[in-house]
């Protein structure tokens, strides 16, 4: 008698046994298809005669032979055991994962087979159960195979029931879902620097930036490395990816005073996060990176901060600039589209700077922008540990200008940039174009000058104010100018002034070069002489011109 | 003798408030008449009443606006066509960057170095016109040399200027 399967517990009964004692048969054991012994069987003064082979496992075959009973026997009831079993596996590693704990990266698929053993036990049903933070993503509770995921870090246990013609056997497996942990992350941070034309950049403009390209400096490089033990989940449904957050705060005097920040005030930096350029942050050379790559990884990238002092139009040109950016650089893990990814979690963060005051000066022959303090050290960076990141509102490089906090409304006329401030007392004084026109060669250095006459008062709004009256003034007062009319020829303060006949004129000649029409029948014409000749102040009337709404109103560019 | 000083200022009082009064009729209704004709001509263009500077009562101000364009106008009416002659040419004595426009109103003039600015006499009034235009807001401007970008814009608000300056001349002889 043969078993298909392995036995066990094998026992039967001899029927119609006439041999009421000693030897009449016997019985050789195979285990595991080679013999193993023989049994005697012998009478007991009954008919019926029991044979047990105890507990014995692994039977394979039992050869009845050499029976004596002279009427012959039979044989009933035959009762065995099969030692059926059930094997969990995963494609990731070999053997059987029943009763072993393993790690698994969270969010992952974690693909979990049922083998019944021996083959012949299969076609039986299965029942997959779970516990911890798990979810299902393929396969079926009922099948022989599921594909599970932990819905984060934690230990989860998965236990399938087998069951075939009454029979049920089952396993489990201990799977500890671990985040990689950081390894490394440095940072290292070039200088500072305001780029002329060509510099640092191949364009026209001038800048104020972080490293220099084109001379081969650094700006900021990141490097970070990270750690998973082996791991049975899917390796490429994992990866990391840096994402970076920014409390931007740039200030500058351009057209009028304008910032671009999110902070309720300057030093509430944690007002302002905002998500810098994209999630994830990668360039073409500096991708993602996933665990299909090895265990341990190492990811790289770069960043350069910068801001444009100048572009080709005066209302483009930045006076002063002051910036106070904040970044946060996290190494993020994360599971599926790095873009959006059904889970993710930061695992470090580097904390770095970038900032300084720029302002046009004068140099002696020239006024350049130029960088008075910076706030950013060269030097090395290092990150931490991390498990939060900042909560972030919106994305920085959607930022339009917005009023600087507890300063003035945002201005979009282009009167209040001093380039187009000055351009146009060019434009009206001295009827020609700063930039150069066809009867005129450009004065860029004279234009420079009188708009870093204003641009040395920063950010102090008074002191703003008063310059561009003091410009009006000089102007008025400018050789070029003064030759134009006899009766302005002599000023305040030289020996033929005559304020009689000067004051008169100069009323004139600010309707017509602030507002472009002539005041002849004009109330006001004697209006604004009369207090010009009463205070002597030729500032208030310039003032009282320059902030007029009819000047305004001019269609400047 | 007292009596008749005060009936006389009384007087002056009057007809100087009726003056103002008329002349603010006046303005009004040539505002109305410019409005109505250049918002047929110029679709798209918004525009608002500027406000002239301190005690310039006589004056009319529009402000047109479109996108990255701009045109200021100014009118000022005198007491006679000859006496709004007479006031421009003073206006220009001293410009040296000047035209005359020829075939425009009964006097016209382009002035200044960018011809961004015409001024002109239509029976008894003056009329300023200045134009802006942002010609960078073109991607391929900004690829232009400054000399090339200096002509372009030149031409634009020449251009503007002188087309709104045709449309105030049949704006201001509407019936």
């Amino acid at each position: 008698m043969e078993f298909a399967q392995r036995a066990s517990n094998l026992s039967f009964f001899i029927v119609g046994v006439d041999t009421l004692f000693g030897t009449f048969g016997r019985v050789d054991i195979y285990r595991n298809g080679a013999f193993s012994s023989t049994m005697m069987i012998n009478g007991a003064f009954n008919k019926t005669v029991g044979v047990t082979f105890g507990s014995t496992t692994d039977i394979t075959k039992i050869i009845i032979y050499g029976l004596t009973d002279p009427a012959g026997v039979g044989f009933d009831d035959f009762t065995f055991t099969i030692p059926a079993d059930i094997k969990i596996t995963n494609p990731r590693v070999s053997g059987s994962l029943n009763g072993t704990t393993q790690s698994a990266l969270p969010g992952a698929d974690i693909t979990l087979n049922a083998n019944p053993t021996p083959a012949a036990f299969a076609g039986g049903s299965y029942s997959w159960s779970f516990t911890g933070p798990v979810s299902i993503s393929g396969g079926s509770m009922s099948s022989s195979s599921v594909v599970i995921k932990s819905i984060d870090a934690g230990t989860l246990t998965a236990r399938v029931n087998y069951t075939k013609n009454g029979l049920t056997v089952s396993a489990s497996v201990t799977i500890n879902a671990v985040l990689p942990s950081l390894t490394n992350f440095t940072a290292q941070q070039g200088s500072d620097l305001v780029s002329s034309p060509g510099q640092c950049i191949s364009d026209s403009f001038w800048w104020y930036k972080l490293g220099c390209v084109l001379t081969g400096q650094i700006a900021m490089n990141f490097t970070s490395s990270v750690h998973a033990p082996t791991f049975i989940s899917d390796p490429s449904q994992s990866g990391i990816k840096y994402v970076q957050a920014v409390s931007a705060f740039r200030k500058e005097n351009r057209v009028g005073l304008r910032c671009d920040t999110k902070r309720s005030s300057e030093s509430n930096i944690g007002s302002g996060w905002q998500l810098d350029t994209q999630d994830p942050y990668i360039f073409p050379e500096f991708p993602v990176h996933r665990f299909s790559e090895g265990n341990d990884l190492t990811m790289l990238t770069v960043d350069y901060p910068k801001n444009r002092l100048t572009a080709i139009s005066a209302p483009e040109f930045t006076d002063t600039l002051y910036v106070d950016d904040r970044f946060e650089m996290y190494v993020v893990y994360f599971t599926g589209d790095p873009a959006s990814p059904p889970l993710q979690r930061p695992l470090g963060k580097l904390v770095w700077n970038w900032g300084g005051l720029v302002v046009l000066d004068w140099n002696g022959t020239d006024a350049i922008h130029n960088l008075r303090l910076t706030n950013a050290p060269p030097g090395t960076r290092t990150g931490v540990p991390a498990t939060s990141m900042v909560t972030m509102q919106g994305n920085v490089n959607l930022n339009s200008d917005v009023p600087c906090p507890g300063g003035p409304p945002l201005t979009n006329n282009n009167i209040d940039s001093s380039r187009v401030f000055v351009k146009y007392h060019y434009l009206d004084f001295l009827g020609r174009n700063p930039a150069g026109d066809p009867t005129h060669p450009p004065d860029l250095a004279g234009w420079n000058f009188w708009t870093s006459g204003i641009s040395q008062c920063v950010f102090d709004l008074n002191c703003i104010h008063a310059k561009r009256v003091s410009t009006g003034l000089a102007f008025f007062y400018s050789g070029e100018f003064i030759q134009t009319d006899p009766d302005m020829a002599n000023p305040p303060g030289s020996p033929g002034f005559n304020a009689a006949v000067y004051n008169r004129r100069f009323v004139y000649w600010c309707y017509q070069k602030y507002l472009h029409r002539d005041p002849t029948g004009d109330s006001g014409w004697d209006f604004w002489t009369n207090i010009l000749n009463s205070t002597g102040d030729y500032g208030q009337i310039i003032n009282a011109f320059q902030l007029s709404g009819d000047y305004r109103d001019r269609p400047f560019s | 003798m007292m009596r008749r000083i005060f009936v006389a200022l009384v007087l002056s009082v009057v007809c100087i408030t009726q003056a103002w009064a008329q002349g603010q009729v006046d303005l009004d209704r040539l505002e109305e008449k410019i409005s109505r004709h250049i918002e047929t001509k110029m679709p798209g263009w918004t525009h608002r009443r500027g406000e002239p500077m301190l005690n310039s009562t006589n004056v009319l101000i529009e402000v047109w606006s479109f996108p990255e364009k701009g045109v200021k106008i100014q009118i000022v009416p005198y007491k006679s066509a000859q006496e709004a002659r007479e006031v421009i040419r003073g206006f220009l004595r001293y410009e040296s960057d000047k035209e005359e426009l020829k075939g425009l109103a009964d006097e016209a003039y382009a002035w200044g170095v960018r011809r961004a600015d015409v001024v002109f006499v239509r029976g008894r009034f003056i009329v300023y016109v200045e134009a802006g235009a942002n010609i960078d807001a073109d991607p391929v401007a900004r690829m232009l040399s400054g000399p090339e970008r200096f002509e372009r814009e030149k031409t634009e608000v020449k251009r503007l200027s002188n087309e709104f300056a045709k449309h105030l001349v049949t704006a201001i002889d509407l019936p």
